[in-house]
């Protein structure tokens, strides 16, 4: 196990290292720089603004300095929003990403154990057919649309909740319940097709047999051995929510990552891109090792070696 | 797993949520930085207008220089040199005076090469400004050498100690592997001849840098309250660019303190103007609370001013209809026409210093021929896009300066005639579209862009009979298309900075950095040559309305139409005009919050209350 864990992690060390390197080249593909605008600057003025970049540098010694500053901990100065190191927009956007991920997740998990346990119980039933139905709506549907919805709803016809911005549960609300709504249906369906997997099991029977009450049955053993994929979809799901919904946070204003992701991308921000590609990486990889290791102890069969 | 999300719940509701500022704006997005001497953008200028003061500033309706930190001022005869005088009241927000020297030490950091401002050459009508920036140095010449070290005693980001001497010569040593290029310097110093070599080494003399003597810079602090600028030729809305915020002054100590950017953070920074900087949230909000060692603070209304960074355009028009925004810069463009159909009270679009139009890469065959150009222009049907792609009341335009400017009349350029456009084609020799290429119209990914370049591919087909392919790169990659001219026909668009014809006609002298059409006319730039010495007002208009005539003849560019200025302002806000250079400053700004509980009930948004619900419904029907 430990070793299974080490190897692991340099695995993780070695992705982020590729990683680094081909985001770097392929930001290099893209032309101009930080002081790109409409108005064209006097070449000397951006000869200037380019060694103060380093862009005058030759290719191999930019590459060279920049690992060295990851390598120290320091992602950099934002070239997009130069009052700010890469280090402080994480530091201020990911508090904000992941406390509204983790609600929306809460939601979505709650939401969808439960349709799914349900809609597996009762089989190929009418309530089994609508909240499978929903299910199916819920992954379609895009978060914008249910977004506008719930605005539409919530805060101009019965205006409970705020159009947007951030602080305090208020603000969170609608939010979370739009990013955690695919999610939930998502969780739901694969919780659906583990439980119906596992409850023509033999160990089912088994315990059925030794004569455990239905719902013991349920809980204890069938729901235990349903989870698996709904942890392997949970590990890179997580770190998809906790770095912050692309849509979600545009449209309800909120300062997470989500919104610094699309803004790097859009404005040519490489630092800023780089910090995040990392920081995504590194969340992704965690995860996913978390969820080898959950794996067995959700089922002892699982070994890891 | 329950705790877990009890934490969660506990932290999400710890993030505070600030009572509601007098006034609150949607800034469109994040100012890259409240640096004033770094920033160029519209974002940026809207809170630096209230952070910081020009010696001039700009009146909020007429745009006339009114004083600022000088309080009074005088031009010489040759119109070459103003002599400012500052307020002896005029405080930075931490109670000390703004003295001259003040300003002279934040005109130098704008111009230092170090600073890298993108806008250095808003300071280049400066006499020697342009070669204090740009390190033009001739043998002779006297010169400052910083060094690396600093004076002792001095703060901890202040210049490098400084040596004075006579300029001689300037060799640049190759890079090697350890170090970067640098270079070595020759200088005269107290009758010595000293090398000084650029960068951290030991060895030789080391300097940061060697720049052209700040004293021979047209900048001269008489005494505390007296400044004198010199320029380099006499320029007529030089007063007007001292109200720009690139020019406005810094304070000395705290830059020197706390280093860019550190000194801008809210808890370092300094201000000179109306208000200083309370809290800066990243992408959500900036909030300004009145400097109460502003010199004219009885007349500043707000207490404090929140200004949003909403990126979108819808979230922001929604935070403007629930009362939680007193003003949007921009609403989205689909909603325009029915907000216009409405005659809301808090809508008015007024023309804009902004140009939206066609740049046409005058090397590439057959657009270098301008009898194409011509009937590419004169085919375009620019009632029908502000018609129907546009919708906000834009103005087609004939002519590249956009009207409005002081003194000015632009020469009437060509208008739409189809059946012309087809005969100069045929003159050109591609009778009917025969012979010509396809022609991809270029533009950075929008849909309004898009929308445009594929209603002119189409009145293109039509009328001339020629293949068009709207083209759309990135924002980056745009811009160094156009740049490197490896495009055919570019959609741009140009503000004016100040209200003078200069600051669009200027764009297209030969290798100008913005003409980026490859154009090139030796009468147009000896006019607009000789409209920067002309001392008469009046003729210095007429040889800028000679040389735009030759650029409306010659067809570089396409001029397409004058924006319109799209800000919704709710009518309890007083002080607020629409102008051509869309600015506003926030020092004038007054809320009325007696009319807009009236509006919204009870005070909107973000305060604690549950009977907000029932009182809220009156706005979605105004």
């Amino acid at each position: 196990m430990i070793w299974f864990v080490l190897r692991r992690i340099g695995w993780i060390v070695l992705t982020l290292w590729a990683v680094f390197t081909i985001s770097f080249l392929l930001m290099h593909l893209i032309p101009g720089g930080p002081f790109d605008s409409e108005k064209q600057v006097d070449p000397q003025i951006r000869e200037i603004m380019e060694r103060r970049y380093g862009l005058n540098l030759p290719l191999w010694k930019q590459y060279r300095n920049q690992l060295y500053s990851v390598l120290s901990g320091d992602l950099g100065q934002s070239w997009r929003m130069e009052d700010f190191t890469v280090n402080e927009i994480i530091a201020q956007g990911f508090p904000v990403s992941a406390s509204l991920g983790i609600l929306a997740l809460a939601w979505a998990l709650a939401l969808g154990l439960t349709a799914g346990i349900i809609a597996a119980l009762r089989r190929a039933r009418l309530l089994d057919t609508v909240v499978m139905s929903i299910a199916t709506v819920g992954v379609a549907v895009p978060n914008f649309v249910v977004a506008g919805i719930m605005l539409i709803l919530f805060a101009f016809v019965w205006p409970i909740f705020p159009v947007a911005g951030w602080g305090g549960l208020r603000h969170s609300v609608l939010p979370a319940f739009c990013l955690g709504l695919p999610y939930a249906a998502y969780i739901a369906r694969l919780v659906r097709t583990g439980m119906l997997d596992t409850l023509g099991q033999d160990y089912i029977r088994t315990a059925r047999a030794k004569g455990l009450s239905s719902r013991a049955v349920v809980i204890r053993h069938a729901l235990r051995g349903s989870l698996l994929p709904v942890v392997s979809f949970l590990g890179p799901a997580i770190a998809g929510i906790l770095t912050g919904s692309l849509v979600v946070e545009q449209v309800f204003y909120i300062p997470g990552l989500g919104g610094h992701f699309v803004q790097a991308a859009l404005t040519n921000d490489r630092t800023l891109a780089m910090g995040l590609v990392l920081l995504y990486t590194a969340l992704l990889s965690v995860m996913n090792l978390l969820v080898d290791i959950a794996y067995t102890v959700l089922d002892p069969r699982v070994q890891l070696d | 797993m329950v705790a877990l999300i009890v934490a969660a719940t506990v932290w999400a509701m710890s993030f505070p949520a600030e009572p509601p500022a007098d006034f609150t704006f949607v800034n469109n997005t994040e100012v890259k930085s409240l640096d004033p001497a770094i920033v160029t953008g519209q974002p940026e200028g809207r809170i630096l207008q209230g952070l910081f003061e020009g010696l001039i500033n700009l009146d909020a309706q007429s745009l006339e220089p009114i004083p600022g930190i000088a309080e009074r001022w005088s031009l010489s005869s040759d119109r070459l040199s103003y002599t400012f005088h500052l307020r002896p009241n005029a405080r930075w927000s931490d109670g000390t005076a703004i003295t001259a020297a003040d300003v002279r030490w934040s005109l130098r950091r704008f111009l230092d090469p170090a600073t890298a401002g993108q806008y250095a050459y808003q300071g280049w009508y400066i006499k020697n400004a342009r070669r204090y920036t740009l390190m033009d140095l001739k043998p002779g010449d006297p010169v400052e050498v910083e060094l690396n070290e600093r004076p002792s005693g001095a703060l901890p980001f202040a210049r490098g100690k400084i040596l004075f001497g006579t300029y001689k010569d300037v060799v640049t040593l190759p890079a090697n592997r350890s170090e970067d290029e640098r270079k070595s310097f020759t200088v005269v110093v107290e009758g010595v001849e000293r090398t000084f070599v650029t960068g951290q080494m030991s060895g030789k003399e080391a300097c940061k840098q060697v720049l052209l003597d700040f004293r021979e810079v047209g900048v001269r602090a008489a005494d505390d309250s007296t400044l004198e600028i010199t320029l380099e030729s006499p320029t007529p809305y030089f007063l007007s660019l001292l109200g720009f915020y690139p020019l406005f002054p810094v304070q000395p100590k705290c830059v020197e303190t706390y280093g860019y950017p550190n000194w801008t953070k809210p808890e370092n920074m300094v201000t000179g103007g109306p208000f200083k900087l309370h809290s800066r949230r990243i992408r959500d909000r900036l909030r300004l609370v009145r400097s109460e060692n502003y010199w004219d603070v009885a007349n500043v209304k707000c207490r404090t001013i929140d200004a949003l960074a909403v990126e979108s355009a819808v979230t922001g028009l929604n935070l403007y209809l629930t009362g939680e925004a007193d003003w949007i810069a921009t609403i989205p463009s689909p909603i325009i026409p029915e907000i216009l159909a409405e005659k809301r009270p808090d809508f008015h679009p007024v023309p804009e210093l902004t140009v939206y139009f066609y740049r046409i890469n005058c090397t590439r065959p057959p657009l270098d021929n301008k009898l194409v150009r011509r009937a590419l222009a004169i085919a375009m049907n620019k009632q029908q896009i502000v018609d129907t792609v546009t919708r906000a009341g834009e103005v087609p335009a004939r002519s590249f300066v956009p009207p409005g400017l002081p003194g000015y009349h632009s020469p009437p350029g060509p208008g739409f005639d189809p059946d012309e456009a087809c005969r100069l084609l045929a003159e050109a020799g591609y009778a009917d579209g025969r012979g010509m290429p396809a022609i991809p119209i270029l533009y950075n990914t929008d849909e309004g862009h898009q929308s445009i370049a594929e209603l002119i591919q189409d009145q293109w087909k039509r009328s001339l009979g020629i293949d068009v392919s709207p083209q759309n790169q990135p924002w980056p990659s745009y811009l160094a298309s156009q740049r490197t001219l490896d495009y055919w026909v570019s959609r741009a668009g140009w503000g004016g900075d100040y209200l003078d014809p200069n600051t669009f006609l200027d764009l297209f002298v030969t290798d100008g950095a913005n003409n980026e059409t490859g154009w090139s006319n030796a009468e147009y730039d000896r006019l607009i040559k000789a409209a920067a010495s002309e001392f008469d007002a009046a003729k210095r208009m007429q040889l800028f309305e000679q040389a735009e005539a030759i650029l409306l003849d010659e067809m570089p560019i396409i001029p397409i139409y004058f924006r319109v200025s799209k800000n919704m302002v709710r009518t309890y806000v007083e002080g607020f005009y629409n102008n051509p250079l869309d600015t506003h400053p926030l020092k004038s700004i007054e809320v009325d919050q007696a009319a807009k509980r009236r509006m919204f009930g009870t005070l909107p948004a973000r305060e604690e209350s549950e009977a907000r619900f029932s009182e809220r419904h009156g706005e979605a029907g105004t």
